[in-house]
């Protein structure tokens, strides 16, 4: 399993593309953090950290599929699935290794944007507590998308398509908490409860035993699910 | 690994798609199944206030699983007989969904209303309810995914023929890890719901009583009581406790006392406290109430401001009001907002600051004797922007106040060229009715040209008036929108003793005065040096018979060189720096300079930025990082791609 992650990992570090989206990323998160965050009417510090983690949420979503949409779809492309289906390794650990892989660059890529919050320093009250909490929301928020586009890299045959599968479920669960309003409970509060959009408390420094389960199961819910579907190839 | 596909298809198999003998026969039965399934859900869920509509449906769903178990009992004595266990296993799913179905209506209403009187008490049928509805969930789930699994996977084969059964099984038990693995999640998910802790790492701080508030304690002449109801442990108490406590070991007398709310109801009643979580200060028959809460999570944005509260209460307690008078009559700023208060510009903030000190606030107009005589309870007298002149009468009156050792604030505004000279220039003060500005902007409002009016400065003098500010002047501004400036002249009168003038806020270097009023330096009209925005003018002598009840004899003027300092847009949502400024001058006009300190407090503050922080920022975010990721990346690989 660390063999695949640090070969995944390698991957990563070792293409342009890597650094391609670490830039992108930075940059539309510094974009967004002067213009939205910063910019405008003066705004207390804590708004100016809550607007930030909204920001950094959509670009923690985003950026989750997108490094996971390769990780089995190019082996599909390549034709490099089957060998890797047949070495001695399990399913489980091909899941797990890719999946670590990818959490491990998001990590880096999340922890340099911490230059952003630790600017409110400058002229704020800023706890320290509240960035660390927010940044482990971005982690947790990160491990969801990133299982949830490795999800639909296994069920793609192609690289977009993965993409597009991923930020179309993460959307989905998404608005399943628009979709609650119009069910009738106990359906309502099961729908609410399953959107991400309902654990974002993190984002005002308040962390919750609840939310931070809800993150841990999901993600181990769709790595379980990619392993099925990896299984899936040699029953159906 | 080794199990054909579709497209490793045999010639058999081929065969069997023709003649129709295929796993996938059995779908349209799976189909009417979950179709019931769906109906039963819509009748349950959607329709359930129509009794006729609920009970066709679920008349249609029975029918349908019927149909379906039927068909593949039908199925599994016709086809092949390797075929059969696949077919069983089928219809014991079936079986299972429809246990689900029969765990649901044991928890639905009508059953519950029929077991009732066995459960013995309504907490026992309450976790029977709860314990079936998770039931019947997972057991629904639990029969459910291995169906769709195994269909998927029996779906292409040859049923004329042994099936792969091995292929058969693994889908089986793929479709049961998922959906047990499912389940498992929603029950722990339910259970963490259920069990939720939570930390708050914003920010907070309790406030700790500031040197000001220690001074007023330490002037206490006689016992000032402060009962603290609070339940024994709590979370509040904790933080309110320290804070009296340091007040307490300023002066013993300040005595503290702390009671449940609840344990002692007739002092709660003697002192009016209704609930947990107030702080009742006495003194004598006096009574001032602070509450605060018992939840930290309300009480929070009330312990940010503890110090203030207490210094507002305490002033009322033990100080007599004093009374401050606004002019009205020529346009003031107060005059201009009073219907609508709430709206930028408006003086309401610094009412409130007034009132905190303990001041009434009244009107001083021609008819309240400001042609004649200011009133004798007048501590201050306070003219705000005024934009037309005052009279001769009334600007004599108002001299003949100062002299005989009246206090007096006055801010102007060069837009309404009203200089009021025969109020200033016997006490050795002009005021120039020239906007100042500086070519960058020091902040931004509007983002256009109009900013460069802007005044930001943390020059400050050293008199006690803006004590705090000097104390602070590299963390707290003065912002002020559109500022004219003063000069000192000589009187124009010879008073005696003679004013004594300090500048006590003063521009920064690089600002001049936009005589023509285009935002841009014209030499040499228009100078660039350190103008003068604020004074503070002394005329000490032996208090007169005729001096005002509310003074000491000392005259005291403030001349600030614009009003909107003081207006609700820039005084306390932008700069806390104006906020102190007056603060400050308000206690040194009503001669409380002893008191002259900031307020702790651990409220948060807007950001407010320059243009060249603003600037900096930008470039920071924006392209600073990326650009050093990106370089790096580029380096990195293209060192390994040459290290082959």
């Amino acid at each position: 399993m660390l063999l695949i992650a640090r070969r995944e990992l390698g991957a990563y570090v070792c293409l342009p593309m890597g650094y391609v989206i670490v830039a992108l990323v930075l940059f539309v998160d510094g974009l967004l953090f002067n213009a939205y965050a910063l910019g405008g009417e003066a705004k207390l510090s804590t708004e100016v950290l809550q607007l930030f983690f909204a920001f950094a949420s959509f670009m923690t979503m985003v950026s989750g599929v997108l490094l996971a949409m390769r990780l089995v779809a190019e082996e599909h492309q390549l034709g490099t699935l089957t060998l890797l289906l047949t070495a001695p390794v399990r399913d489980g650990e091909i899941v797990m290794g890719k999946f670590l892989s990818a959490l491990v660059f998001f990590k880096i890529m999340t922890l340099l944007s911490l230059y952003l919050p630790l600017l409110v320093f400058v002229n704020g009250k800023v706890a320290l507590g509240h960035i660390v909490g927010g940044y482990l929301g971005l982690l947790l928020l990160g491990s969801l998308s990133i299982s949830i586009g490795l999800f639909a890299s296994a069920l793609a045959r192609s690289q977009i398509v993965a993409a597009v599968t991923g930020g179309a479920l993460l959307t989905a669960c998404y608005l399943l908490y628009l979709g609650a309003g119009l069910v009738e409970p106990p359906l309502r509060e099961l729908l609410a409860y399953l959107s991400p959009q309902r654990h974002l408390q993190w984002q005002t420094g308040l962390i919750t035993s609840r939310d931070v389960f809800y993150y841990l199961s999901a993600s181990g819910l769709f790595l379980v699910l990619t392993t099925h579907v990896l299984q899936a190839r040699r029953w159906r | 690994m080794t199990a054909p596909t579709d497209r490793s298809a045999t010639a058999s198999d081929r065969a069997a798609v023709a003649s129709g003998k295929r796993g996938a026969g059995g779908l349209p039965l799976t189909a009417a199944y979950l179709a019931a399934m769906l109906l039963l859900y819509v009748g349950e869920h959607l329709l359930f206030e129509s009794l006729a509509l609920r009970a066709s449906l679920a008349t249609l769903a029975l029918a349908l699983i019927a149909v379906a178990i039927g068909g593949r009992l039908r199925r599994m004595r016709k086809l092949h007989h390797g075929a059969r266990p696949v077919e069983r296993s089928i219809v014991i799913a079936y079986v299972a969904g429809v246990g689900a179905l029969l765990i649901y209506a044991l928890q639905a209403d009508f059953a519950l209303e029929l077991l009732g009187p066995h459960f013995g008490s309504p907490q026992a049928a309450q976790r029977w309810s709860a314990a079936l509805a998770t039931l019947w969930v997972v057991v629904w789930v639990c029969a459910i995914t291995p169906l769709i699994f195994v269909e998927i996977s029996y779906a292409p084969m040859d049923t004329s023929r042994t099936v792969e059964l091995r292929r058969i099984r693994r889908s089986w038990q793929s479709g049961l890890v998922v959906a047990l693995t499912a389940a498992l999640t929603f029950t722990l998910n339910f259970i963490a719901n259920e069990l939720n802790t939570s930390v708050d790492l914003s920010y907070f701080k309790t406030t700790h009583p500031s040197e000001s508030s220690k001074k007023m304690v330490q002037q206490l002449s006689e016992p000032l009581r402060v009962v603290l109801f609070f339940p024994g442990a709590n979370e509040v108490l904790q933080h309110v406790r320290s804070f009296f406590e340091d007040l307490h070991a300023a002066s013993p007398q300040l005595r503290l006392e702390f009671v449940d709310q609840v344990l002692e109801p007739k002092l709660a009643k003697e002192l009016g406290a209704t609930e947990n979580g107030v702080v009742v200060f006495v003194r004598g028959t006096q009574k001032e109430t602070l509450t605060i809460g018992d939840r930290l999570q309300r009480a929070k944005s009330k312990l940010k401001r503890l110090d203030a509260d207490f210094q507002q209460i305490f002033l009322r307690l033990l100080r007599t009001q004093k009374v401050a008078y606004f002019t009205v009559g020529h346009e003031e700023r107060a005059q201009q907002q009073r219907d609508n208060a709430a709206a930028n510009g408006g003086l309401r903030d610094l009412r409130k600051l007034l009132e905190g000190l303990n001041y009434r606030v009244r009107d001083l107009g021609l008819a309240d004797g400001l042609g004649s005589e200011i009133p004798g309870d007048a501590t201050m007298v306070l003219v705000i922007g005024p934009k037309q002149p005052f009279l001769p009468a009334e600007s004599a009156t108002l001299a003949a106040y100062l002299r005989r050792g009246g206090r007096a604030l006055v801010m102007l505004d060069p837009d309404a060229g009203v200089t009021l000279d025969d109020l200033l220039n016997p006490f050795g003060l002009k005021y120039v009715a020239q906007p100042l500005a500086v070519e960058v902007p020091l902040a931004r409002v509007s983002f256009t040209q109009a900013d460069r009016q802007l005044m930001v400065t943390n020059r400050f003098g050293t008199h006690p008036s803006v004590g705090t500010l000097s104390r602070h002047s590299t963390q707290l501004v003065v912002v002020m929108a559109g500022a004219g400036y003063l000069e000192q002249q000589p009187p124009a009168s010879a008073l005696q003793p003679a004013p004594r003038v300090s500048f006590t806020v003063h521009s920064l270097p690089l600002a001049w005065n936009d005589a023509n009023n285009n935002f841009a330096l014209d030499p040499p009209g228009e100078q660039r040096k350190l103008y003068e925005l604020a004074a503070a003018v002394e005329i000490t002598s032996p208090k007169p018979s005729s001096a005002p009840s509310g003074s000491a004899g000392e005259t005291r003027m403030i001349v600030v060189a614009d009003s909107d300092l003081a207006s609700d847009g820039l005084l306390f949502s932008r700069a806390v720096g104006n906020r102190y400024l007056l603060l400050d001058a308000f206690k040194w006009l009503g001669g409380d300079e002893r008191l002259i300190g900031e307020t702790a407090s651990e409220e948060d503050i807007p950001i407010a930025h320059t243009r060249q922080q603003d600037q900096l920022w930008f470039y920071l975010t924006i392209f600073g990082m990326p650009a050093l990721v990106l370089g790096f990346g580029l380096l990195y690989t293209q060192r390994r791609r040459r290290m082959g």
